[in-house]
């Protein structure tokens, strides 16, 4: 980055206050990408934009995002089982003192340790630990497409004895699973209320019947639950109207003066009646009739309400009184708590304080090579969301998915728009056409995220251009995907690629409609 | 003539996310292969060496939102053999599928690639202003679409009034060939018409 531009930021933010301060997630999704956050949150501290109306300081978003939400659903209020050998949920690095917590598998490298049968490092209790995964069941998402080193992913699914998945189209779970459920989308079942966001409720309604023979998830249980032995009324008992009932009498709204919650609508005795359910009448701020027709609540807000939320102001103003939870009650610049927590795992070794840190050997700006010369980087299409909707064909031609690389290494390549390019990592290849952008810096290749993998058989060459082909199974710090500083190499592709949009959609299509 | 249509278009909010494009393929039920609203990416500039670092050196780029103009002299009609494009009293040129025999004349004179050929009808078609939904009072789907209100439409001397006269940014040709009906707000590193230093960076069947 020009000097010039790193001044201009740094005068800025000396001399405007308050400031909020905004960097995103994938700043901090490269090797010892704390180290980023830590320098983030560093820079805000110092600059005194925290504690403070108008000040923020956040490298994920606005800070009251992660605060109590001011509305929110009710539960179906089904019976959840206890996992009976896991019965609290537990998160990767939650706890470094509990041994259980070494139990979890690494996301970056989850294919790779199915694959290799073992999993973890070295310097773990007990070193790597064995792992011998028979089946895989995709209940939702799409993981085969979503996660770093695909090819091992594809690997793994080959691997183990059975692998089945819930799917709402033929997507690339689905393509490399033995079994298959189709599943019914949200206007294809009873609607429900859900919460959006921490601002406001939906309540969805049915618009159409379950297309074919797709059904709603919990139903696929259900019947699952039947075949295997289990009786899925212990769970599942409650009716689609009782669930559906059950999310709008539970769902809650912050009171004005902020000091609880109370319920948002007011149902009676008749309306229970109508709806054919069980339940006891309740006073609430809008009826069901006022919220059923808007299809949303959202909280009504006002300048100064009792609702506004600072982070950290209590501490900021008496930071005696209201220590934060560090080991001396302040934010910590240096902070080796941090540092110990996260270089336990082995994964990597971050500096107690925010600084620039080359960490792998194999990724990033200095790792480069004459063999992949190149940086990966990874944004969001505009084609679809994440992985949803690629399969749309106008979409398609909306969106090539293309290969973005600079004038400078497209120049030194001999690539024009429009040439079919092969993309190289040490860890897969995919083709592409290349699109030569004025806008992008020299060195860097851009591969947008969340095409569906079509791997051919015969070159195992990845024609839908997925960056997780290329990505490395690498896990850095605490369990942070490095999505961005993958080396590779772009070069001309002697073979043709026809346009995604050319292709047929990959959908399953019934004999009724094959005229 | 008593009225001429126009679209108008702010191309220095534009961010190109084509969802003008995409409500006009959904709404006229366009096959793959014919877009009548198009977003065109155009840019240049170039990148110096300076010790460890790349410079960029005047490196520009923005977006054009462009359908059918609805030319005041719209050279489609003029060479159609069939006669079968025409100008309606709102000034919307239209095509009429029953005569039109697709020999595309039309997409070959005009400047703005607005006539494209529809392979499963055998038939030019092209932006027909959603005459259809302007008739029940609505917006055309564009205009509805836009996440950043940058297309509008209406009486064009009402819209020169209001936003100005620019019609001349690369990469449109000089107005003086068709006289559209279109009037743009230039983006901030617009460059004019002839005088361009960059060029169209999408990719074959993208636009």
């Amino acid at each position: 980055m020009h000097p010039d531009v790193i001044r201009n930021f740094a005068n800025q933010l000396a001399s405007i206050k308050p400031t909020s301060i905004y960097a995103g997630q994938s700043t901090t999704k490269f090797p010892a990408g704390e180290q980023f956050a830590q320098v983030f949150f560093t820079v805000g501290w110092m600059t005194g934009n925290v504690g403070k109306p108008g000040a923020n300081v956040s490298w994920i978003g606005p800070e009251p995002n992660f605060t109590a939400p001011l509305v929110t659903a009710g539960k179906y209020g089904d019976t959840v089982p206890v996992n009976p050998v896991y019965p609290d949920m537990i998160v990767f690095c939650a706890d470094i003192n509990t041994q259980r917590d070494w139990d979890c598998l690494e996301y970056s490298e989850a294919w790779q340790s199915i694959v290799d049968g073992e999993y973890g490092r070295d310097v773990w209790p007990g070193g790597k630990r064995p792992i011998d995964i028979r089946m895989i069941y995709h209940g939702h998402g799409h993981f085969l497409n979503s996660m770093p080193n695909a090819k091992a992913g594809i690997e793994a699914h080959r691997k183990v004895d059975f692998v089945m998945a819930s799917c709402l189209n033929y997507n690339t779970n689905a393509h490399y699973a033995d079994l298959v459920f189709p599943i019914s989308t949200l206007w294809e079942r009873h609607g429900q209320v859900f919460t959006d966001n921490r601002e406001h409720v939906l309540w969805w309604q049915q618009v159409m019947e379950p297309l074919f023979e797709s059904r709603a998830d919990i139903d696929v249980a259900y019947g699952l639950a039947e075949r295997l032995g289990l009786d899925p009324d212990e769970i599942y008992g409650n009716s689609w109207e009782q669930k559906a009932y059950n999310t709008l009498a539970g769902t809650q709204v912050i009171k004005r003066d902020g000091s609880g919650y109370e319920p948002l609508v007011t149902i009676t005795a008749q309306d229970i009646k109508d709806m054919g359910v069980e339940g006891e009448p309740q006073k609430g701020r809008i009826t069901i009739e006022e919220f059923r027709e808007k299809g949303i609540y959202k909280v009504p807000r006002e300048a100064d309400d009792a609702l506004m939320h600072i982070a950290h102001a209590a501490f900021i103003a008496d930071p005696e009184a209201n220590p934060v939870a560090t080991s001396t009650g302040k934010f910590e610049i240096y902070c080796p708590t941090l540092a110990a927590m996260v270089n336990q795992y082995g994964f990597s070794t971050i500096y107690p304080i925010g600084k620039y840190q080359e960490a792998e050997p194999d990724q990033g700006y200095h790792a480069r090579t004459e063999e992949y010369p190149l940086i990966l980087f990874t944004p969001h299409s505009l084609r679809r969301a994440h992985t949803n909707l690629d399969n749309v064909p106008a979409l398609r031609e909306a969106f090539p998915q293309e290969c973005f690389m600079s004038v400078v290494d497209a120049e030194a390549r001999g690539l024009k728009t429009d040439d079919v390019v092969l993309m190289s990592s040490p860890h897969g290849k995919v083709i592409r056409r290349v699109k030569v952008l004025p806008g992008m810096v020299p060195g860097a290749v851009a591969l947008e995220d969340g095409a569906w993998i079509d791997i051919d058989n015969e070159t195992g060459i990845d024609r839908s251009g997925n960056p997780n082909i290329l990505q490395a199974p690498r896990a850095s710090g605490q369990g942070v995907q490095c999505w961005t500083g993958t080396l590779l190499q772009v070069e001309k592709y002697d073979g043709d690629l026809v346009a995604d949009y050319k292709r047929p959609a990959r959908e399953i299509r019934f004999a009724k409609d094959s005229d | 003539m008593s009225r001429q249509l126009g679209f108008y278009f702010n191309a220095d909010i534009c961010i190109g996310c084509k969802a003008c494009q995409i409500a006009c393929k959904d709404k006229n039920h366009l096959p793959m292969g014919v877009l009548w609203r198009r977003v065109v990416n155009y840019g240049g500039g170039s990148w110096v060496q300076s010790g460890d670092i790349m410079i960029p050196q005047n490196v520009f780029g923005y977006f054009l939102s462009i359908s059918c103009n609805h030319c005041e002299d719209a050279p489609c009609l003029h060479n159609c053999p069939t006669g079968a494009i025409s100008k309606n009293e709102d000034g919307i040129v239209l095509i009429d599928d029953d005569v039109c025999i697709g020999c595309r004349y039309c997409s070959w004179v005009c400047p703005y690639g607005a006539p494209q050929f529809n392979e499963d009808d055998g038939v030019m078609t092209k932006c027909n202003f959603c005459y259809d939904l302007q008739a029940e009072g609505k917006n055309p789907a564009c205009v509805d679409a836009c996440p950043l209100r940058a297309i509008e439409f209406g009486e064009i001397e009402e819209l020169r009034a209001k936003h100005g006269d620019v019609v001349e940014i690369e990469p449109l040709p000089k107005r003086e060939i068709t006289s559209p009906a279109l009037v743009i707000h230039p983006h901030r590193h617009a460059q004019a018409t002839g005088q361009g230093t960059g060029h169209i960076l999408d990719m074959e069947g993208e636009i």
